[in-house]
């Protein structure tokens, strides 16, 4: 893992900015200093309609018959370009409040700031975002807009910080899938904690309806490693019930169904061809969103 | 089990630490909001078992760990069961069996007698071992065991000076009869704790008589009663070498100046080595007259043979010595063999044919007279022969014995006669012939009391079928030289015609009828029975030629001559006498009420009157219990005489049993037995069965042991803390 104080927006120093806004902002300047052009960019020939330049587009995208007739930067954006309606699902339930000993951020937090930010970029791409808060059911649905008031108010929503006991991932994705019409892309951020059975069944209906979706799996590095060495009484966030346990003597087979379970979610993402990108708390987001938007680019 | 820091064990509440721990832990624990909870739980469900086992596991231990060291501070006692609990303040009642067989004179490496051993372990347990007010009562062990003291003593003194006097006897080893004494002794105290200590040099034949199952239940009484301490003050080797010399065998105790006689020892070997030429020499009168050397397999046995000629009339005393060299043998004891031969100038016998033939050697007492003296030069036996019947006009007294050849009947006074002639010390044998008549010999000498053997129906066998004597049934005294079938063999005699003999029981005198020799077939043939002071000799066929052939045999006259030297001793009894056999002197009529005085082998003297009684002046003297020479003259006459007492066989075996062994065998339970050697044993021995022995060092051991054990399991569990 790199250092975290090379980057930006790493966890610890993202901790100490309460603004959301700011702290999205700090993550979409590390983001871009890495990276100079929109991972999003459209390149379908179906012109859709003209759009004001923002620094980043690609001059080639000016539409200098436009610039001719009127003085003004446009950009032609295609189809393709027009339809990428982002939604952010985020996860709100209790377990998302987890913060390790060694964490600054909880997992709700890490993954607002994530939303945030990746909102932040898309907004300045005047691509459309939405937003949906789930627990053990969609709790807040904020369908895609892409106006700057639009983000401040999916900035305000992000920053609030109730949540419910349980989560149900899989019934959540479904639920979504029958709400979101038109194709879009689906950017979920959770623990993903349940069944990944039906979780990867969610993710499958997306498919047939044509979604496009990133999932990312956003943990604590203590979900990872099981660090713990005394006797320590486990109780559970959703409800579950409490264990005095061995941290010792369970750390292996806890390690191996985690491991397990980790692999079933990627490998099930993998066939239905959606990118899974793990993100613990404690690495830097701008570099881990980065690093993704790097990948993902690529990949376009 | 008891605790000697008993206070301690209230601390045992303190097990319940590792539980309070435990509990107070879970309470303090620290509680972490988990997220991840399904797979924690899918963790736990697998393991909850074994978690579960690890922990009480740890947690037992911990608590051992606790107890134990409590334990140790409290200083525990592990006791043998079934002893009574002893406290400082207990008295204690002991019975100190020392054993003092001969063998116990055996010479270690540490150039100390087993019995000097015997007796300083003795003296520790009085000194150390004891206490003040504790009472001590001290069996000397042997085949005839003695009180040296039997009253419990308080006087630990006395018992000091008693055990420091205590003599070494000439005796075998019998445990059992010790333990019976011991018994005896422990049963009569009221004192509730007692102790035995047993010391002794561990030989295996002392067990011999424990063997037999009505033994057991005195053993196991015996345990009961009293925890044995059991002290083994043997030389501790285990291949103990000794060298014995049996009482020798003579040709005969009666001898004359004309024959010679043979001496012949067997030596026997009882170690495990073999050895060889060892030289034997043979003493008369404590001069040396002769040597000759064996060769003894281990385990066997050789005879060292001797054949001396008395010159001198008298009593000769005399040895057969072994000459250890080399210092081998341990048990010096029974390295010599002491004898007696008496010398008389002849011994006059009475022959009485009653019916003699017209052809003399025809006659029954042909043979006999002839076999008597063979030769006019060596008169050794004075024959008289008297034709016809009757004793009429004959002085019985003139004559050593009387042989009848061919007897016929008796009148009321020949019988008279003759049972006073036997009564007074005389010797009589008595031959059956062909007119013989058994219905009248039973009667007539049943009447008088003489008769040895019922006669029954005469049998004849044919000449093919004849019987013979068997050397190997002989028992006794006077024909045990023909048990070396060597140079003479009885069995030479075929014997046609004879009276099956069917000795009669004399219940007033036990042991006094013997068979001397049988046929072959098993049938007697010839009985001897003891009568007042003289014996009287019934054979069952004759001594002429008509029955048998006998007197064709080279073995008749050796016969004879035996038998007339046996019933010419006398009144007095024979010189060689067994240990605690009594001595027995038939004296002239001038030593009548004369004091009579004895020297011992360890040359004490005692003295003591004759007595004048119907059987005229005699002298009886039963302390024979010492191996040796016994000397004995009468005050204020030329009268002397000496006896021999040779040791017993059976204790020269130094074979060693071990007694935690041999004891559990014999019935003692292996937890009420204590064994030891050294007096630190000793002590050590006794405290330990007395107040147990403390276990807190293992107790600490074991806490350390518990200690890794734990903390490698913990560490293997994965807990800490």
């Amino acid at each position: 893992m790199p250092s975290t104080e090379t980057f930006l927006a790493d966890p610890k120093t993202l901790a100490r900015i309460n603004s959301l806004e700011i702290r999205a902002r700090t993550v979409v300047e590390g983001v871009m200093t890495g990276m100079h052009k929109s991972p999003y960019r459209g390149s379908s020939v179906e012109f859709a309609q003209h759009r004001d330049y923002v620094p980043g587009d690609e001059i080639r995208h000016i539409d200098w018959k436009v610039y001719a007739r009127s003085d003004r930067y446009q950009i032609k954006q295609f189809e393709e370009e027009t339809n990428l309606k982002a939604t952010f699902v985020l996860d709100c339930s209790s377990s998302m409040n987890y913060k390790g000993e060694s964490s600054h951020l909880s997992k709700r937090e890490y993954s607002a700031i994530v939303a945030a930010a990746l909102a932040t970029l898309l907004l300045k791409q005047r691509d459309p975002v939405g937003l949906a808060i789930f627990d053990d059911g969609v709790r807040q649905y904020i369908p895609p807009a892409g106006t700057s008031e639009h983000l401040r108010m999916l900035l305000e929503t992000l920053s609030r910080n109730d949540s419910r006991p349980k989560t149900s991932v899989g019934d959540t994705l479904h639920d979504l899938a029958e709400r979101l019409k038109r194709r879009g892309l689906l950017i979920i951020l959770s623990d993903l904690f349940g069944d990944p059975e039906d979780i990867l069944r969610g993710l499958q209906h997306f498919k047939h309806r044509k979604h496009e979706a990133i999932i990312f799996h956003v943990l604590d590095r203590d979900e990872l490693t099981f660090p713990f060495r005394d006797s320590a009484i486990f109780e559970g966030m959703e409800g579950e019930e409490s264990i005095t346990a061995e941290p010792h003597a369970l750390r292996k087979q806890y390690l191996a169904a985690f491991e397990e379970y980790v692999q079933r979610l990627k490998r099930g993402c993998r066939d239905l061809d959606m990118d899974y990108q793990q993100l613990p708390t404690d690495q830097p987001i701008d570099e881990a969103l980065a690093r993704y938007l790097s990948v993902r680019s690529d990949r376009s | 089990m008891t605790f000697l820091t008993p206070a301690f064990l209230g601390a045992l509440a303190l097990v319940g630490i590792p539980i309070l721990i435990h509990l107070i832990r879970r309470r303090k624990l620290k509680i972490v909001k988990w997220a991840a909870m399904d797979f924690l739980l899918q963790s736990q469900k697998k393991q909850r078992r074994r978690l579960r086992i690890e922990e009480l596991i740890l947690l037992l231990l911990r608590m051992l760990i606790i107890a134990a060291g409590v334990l140790a501070f409290a200083r525990p006692v592990l006791r043998a069961m079934g002893v009574p609990i002893l406290s400082q303040n207990t008295h204690v009642y002991a019975v100190i069996v020392l054993d003092n067989s001969f063998s116990m004179a055996a010479r270690g490496t540490d150039a100390r007698t087993s019995f000097e051993r015997a007796k300083a372990a003795a003296n520790e347990v009085v000194t150390r071992v004891l206490r003040d007010g504790d009472s001590v009562s001290v069996v000397l062990l042997s085949d005839k065991p003695e009180a040296a003291v039997d009253s419990p003593s308080f006087d630990r003194s006395l018992v000091r000076r008693r055990i420091e006097a205590a003599p070494l006897s000439d005796r075998t080893t019998d445990y059992l009869a010790a333990a019976h004494m011991a018994m005896r002794l422990l049963r009569s105290s009221k004192t509730p704790v007692k102790e035995v200590y047993w010391i002794t040099d561990d030989q295996t034949d002392a067990w011999a008589t424990s063997k037999k199952e009505s033994a057991r239940a005195t053993w196991t009484d015996l345990a009961k009663l009293a925890r044995v301490n059991w002290i083994s003050a043997g030389s501790g080797e285990n291949d103990r070498e000794n060298l014995e010399v049996e009482t020798p065998v003579l040709g005969s105790e009666l001898v004359t100046p004309q024959l010679a006689t043979r001496i012949d020892a067997r030596i026997v070997n009882h170690g495990i080595k073999p050895r060889n030429d060892l030289l034997v020499n043979l003493v008369v009168d404590g001069a040396a007259k002769g040597s000759t050397r064996v060769s003894v397999p281990p385990g066997g046995s050789a005879t060292a043979e001797f054949l001396h000629q008395f010159v001198r009339t008298g009593t000769h005393t005399g040895s057969v010595t072994l000459n250890d060299a080399h210092n081998v043998d341990g048990l010096e004891r029974d390295n010599s063999a002491p004898f007696v031969v008496r010398v008389r100038d002849r011994v006059k016998v009475l022959v009485l044919d009653p019916r003699p033939a017209r052809n003399p050697s025809q006659s029954e007492s042909y043979f006999l007279v002839k076999a008597m003296a063979p030769d006019e030069n060596l008169e050794s036996l004075q024959p008289k022969l008297r034709e016809g019947e009757g004793l009429g006009g004959i002085t019985l007294r003139d004559y050593d014995v009387i042989a009848i050849a061919g007897m016929s009947t008796l009148s009321q006074n020949d019988r008279e006669a003759l049972s006073e002639f036997v009564k007074a010390g005389g010797g009589v044998v008595i031959f059956p012939g062909p007119d013989s008549d058994a219905r009248q010999i039973n009667s007539g000498l049943q009447a008088s009391g003489l008769l040895p053997a019922r006669l029954g129906p005469k049998r004849k066998l044919d000449e093919k079928n004849g019987l013979k004597l068997e050397p190997s049934t002989i028992q006794h005294p006077a024909l045990t030289l023909f048990k070396d079938t060597s140079n003479l063999h009885l069995s030479g005699a075929q014997f046609y015609t004879y009276f099956p003999l069917d000795p009669v029981s004399d219940e007033a005198n036990l042991g006094a009828v013997r068979v001397m020799v049988r046929f072959n077939n098993g049938d007697p043939a010839f009985v001897e029975r003891r009568v007042g002071l003289g014996h009287v000799i019934i054979a069952a066929s004759s001594a002429g030629r008509q029955w048998n052939d006998l007197p064709l045999q080279s073995s008749y006259v050796p016969l004879i001559y035996q038998l007339m030297f046996y019933l010419g001793q006398g009144a007095t009894s024979h010189r060689n006498l067994r240990l605690d056999e009594p001595l027995f002197l038939s004296l002239p009529l001038k030593d009548a009420n004369k004091p009579v005085r004895v020297t011992g082998p360890d040359r004490r003297v005692s003295s003591q009157n004759s007595a004048l009684d119907a059987r005229g002046v005699t002298f009886r003297y039963e302390a024979t219990g010492s191996s040796g020479i016994y000397k004995v003259g009468v005050t204020g006459s030329n009268t002397e005489d000496a006896f021999a007492v040779g040791l017993p066989t059976g204790e020269s075996n130094l074979t060693y049993a071990d007694p935690r062994h041999a004891a559990t065998e014999a019935g003692i339970p292996a937890n009420a037995l204590s064994v030891a050697q050294s007096p630190e044993q000793i002590r050590t021995m006794v405290n330990r069965a007395r107040y147990g022995a403390e276990i807190w060092y293992s107790l600490i051991c074991a806490v350390i042991g518990m200690m890794f054990l734990e903390s490698f399991l913990a560490q293997r569990f994965g807990r800490r803390g």
